[in-house]
């Protein structure tokens, strides 16, 4: 089955979570992964606020490369027949839920 | 490994408390917000760990030690920024063996210590108040505002001005002892029984962070009240007041988001079990000679519990406990009181007559509650015209939803 990268564009106008809130989360992730156990075939990670980006030339920045009002914030693997269901799976996501985007991108299957 | 949906109700709301207590302790007053920043990194990192791989066997131990890295690193980086910049090593940077000393031996009085910081002094009342509900009880800025009616960026530069009031002054309290009680008990049950009334009084929209401050300041006055040096008669009277005020929360607003009056209120669905254990802090708090205003408060709400129907209250010994108010800790709210509580000990004339010597000063800041108190003893009287024009007056006044639901129905009822 094909496998498909999900990637979670934090919305940088959100306010960081309160710690209410950051239990209701973990419910509601918890029950995202019980709910799709045969297709989220990597959980994957969080990602720090922090990071570098190496331009061309190798100039070093400092800080991780923002696109509009988004930042990556983690990432997940799921296996889907298609994009049709990888989409269905990523709208019971969590991240969309609260508002954040997920894009999600086909493996190619080079190796 | 277990999963989320087993953590206590509001674990991370009390840990957050809990954290920042036993942080700010070790690395001072002046780190606060430092201390806060690494808490919260800790439970973000939290909610990517636990969703994915399971909460660890000791969630509380897991979340300190990560807290405790995050906020190292951040001592760190300062202490490396101010050498740079040659402003001399004015950031110590703790030992981590200081800092990682187990969980379990310490979590005892810093929850309290932090409760007695936030009660300084030099604060206002409010900003105590919002202070603390960030710093102990671990409530967010939103859930804050809406909670003390205000909004997230006055309560955001509240705290963060009060946070700076802190790091200037020589603010800290080391140690929880007989002299910091001395100065702050007082303070500290003030800004506790603040806290609950905002909860109490909030009826905006009927959210449920209304019920989440009043248990809060509930949770806050067990602990003063379990405290050896904290537990005095005054605190046990407190706790009893806070409890009989919450047995009867749930009914205090109806499904439509309107205030039901006591008389009105359904009493088989008071929560009795919360009445008995205020009952049992009511007989300890009578140990010595103290009479604190929630002695005679707790006295009051207690009478309001006791009888099976309103009919049955005994009006005469709360006009009694009204009039020691009143002589002790008077305002205009007693006043008020004081006058509906002789309306039914006495007669409704002299209800109205005391009613009527309340100044218009203070008439206008009980906003809607005189009128309503006035049109109540009118229509007690049978004259309706009048007791319609007041409850207009009152419409005019009220200061949220739940208020002008209550005085329109009872308009509604009177029109009809």
């Amino acid at each position: 089955m094909p496998k498909f990268l999900l990637i979670y564009r934090d919305n940088l106008d959100t306010p960081q979570p309160s710690p209410e809130e950051i239990q209701q989360f973990l419910g509601m992730w918890e029950g995202w992964f019980k709910k799709f156990p045969e297709n989220i075939v990597d959980p994957g990670d969080g990602l720090l606020p922090t990071g570098r980006v190496l331009k061309a030339g190798g100039v070093v920045a400092d800080g991780p490369y923002v696109e509009a009002k988004e930042m990556i914030g983690g990432f997940s693997v799921v296996s889907a027949e298609s994009y049709e269901q990888a989409v269905e799976i990523a709208k019971e996501c969590p991240i969309a839920i609260v508002g954040g985007a997920i894009e999600i991108r086909e493996f190619a299957g080079f190796v | 490994m277990n999963s989320p949906s087993q953590l206590v109700e509001h674990f991370f709301r009390h840990e957050y408390g809990r954290m920042v207590a036993v942080l700010t302790s070790r690395m001072g007053a002046a780190n606060l917000q430092l201390v806060e920043d690494a808490v919260q990194t800790a439970m973000s990192r939290a909610l990517s760990n636990w969703s994915r791989y399971g909460v660890p066997e000791n969630p509380s131990a897991w979340l300190y030690r990560c807290a405790t890295n995050a906020a190292i690193d951040a001592l760190r980086h300062q202490a490396k920024v101010a050498r740079q910049l040659g402003i001399g090593a004015t950031v110590a940077e703790p030992s981590c063996e200081d800092l990682h000393r187990s969980l379990d031996q310490q979590v005892g009085d810093e929850t309290l210590r932090l409760l007695f910081l936030c009660c300084h002094p030099s604060l206002a009342a409010e900003s105590r108040v919002a202070l603390a509900l960030r710093t102990v009880g671990g409530f967010s800025t939103t859930e804050i505002a809406s909670g003390l009616l205000s909004t997230p960026v006055s309560v955001e530069k509240r705290i963060t001005r009060a946070k700076e009031r802190l790091r200037d002054q020589t603010a800290e309290i080391t140690e929880l002892d007989g002299q910091a009680v001395a100065e702050r008990l007082e303070s500290v049950q003030a800004t506790v029984y603040l806290m609950f009334n905002e909860g109490f009084a909030s009826t905006e929209g009927n959210s449920p962070i209304r019920q989440d401050l009043c248990d809060e300041a509930v949770r806050l006055t067990r602990m003063l009240a379990s405290h050896p040096l904290c537990a005095q008669p005054s605190t046990a009277a407190l706790l009893a007041l806070l409890l009989l005020h919450s047995a009867r929360l749930g009914e205090r607003i109806d499904a439509r988001g309107a205030i039901i009056l006591l008389a009105d209120q359904d009493r088989t669905q008071w929560n009795w079990a919360k009445v008995r254990e205020a009952m049992n802090w009511m007989l300890q708090s009578a140990d010595g000679g103290q009479l604190s205003r929630y002695h005679i408060e707790a006295a009051i709400a207690w009478e309001h519990s006791r009888g099976q129907q309103f009919s049955s209250t005994d009006w005469k010994r709360i006009l009694e406990l009204y009039t020691m108010l009143q002589n002790r800790y008077p305002s205009p709210a007693v006043m008020l009181n004081l006058a509906i509580a002789a309306s039914y000990a006495i007669d409704i004339q002299e209800g109205l007559r005391r009613l009527l010597q309340i100044t218009d000063q203070h008439r206008k800041s009980l906003r809607p509650w005189w009128d309503c108190a006035m049109a109540d003893s009118l229509l007690r009287n049978q004259h309706t015209t009048a007791a319609i024009s007041h409850l207009r007056d009152a419409l005019a006044l009220a200061t949220n939803s739940a208020q002008r639901a209550m005085i329109q129905s009872r308009l509604d009822r009177l029109q009809a």
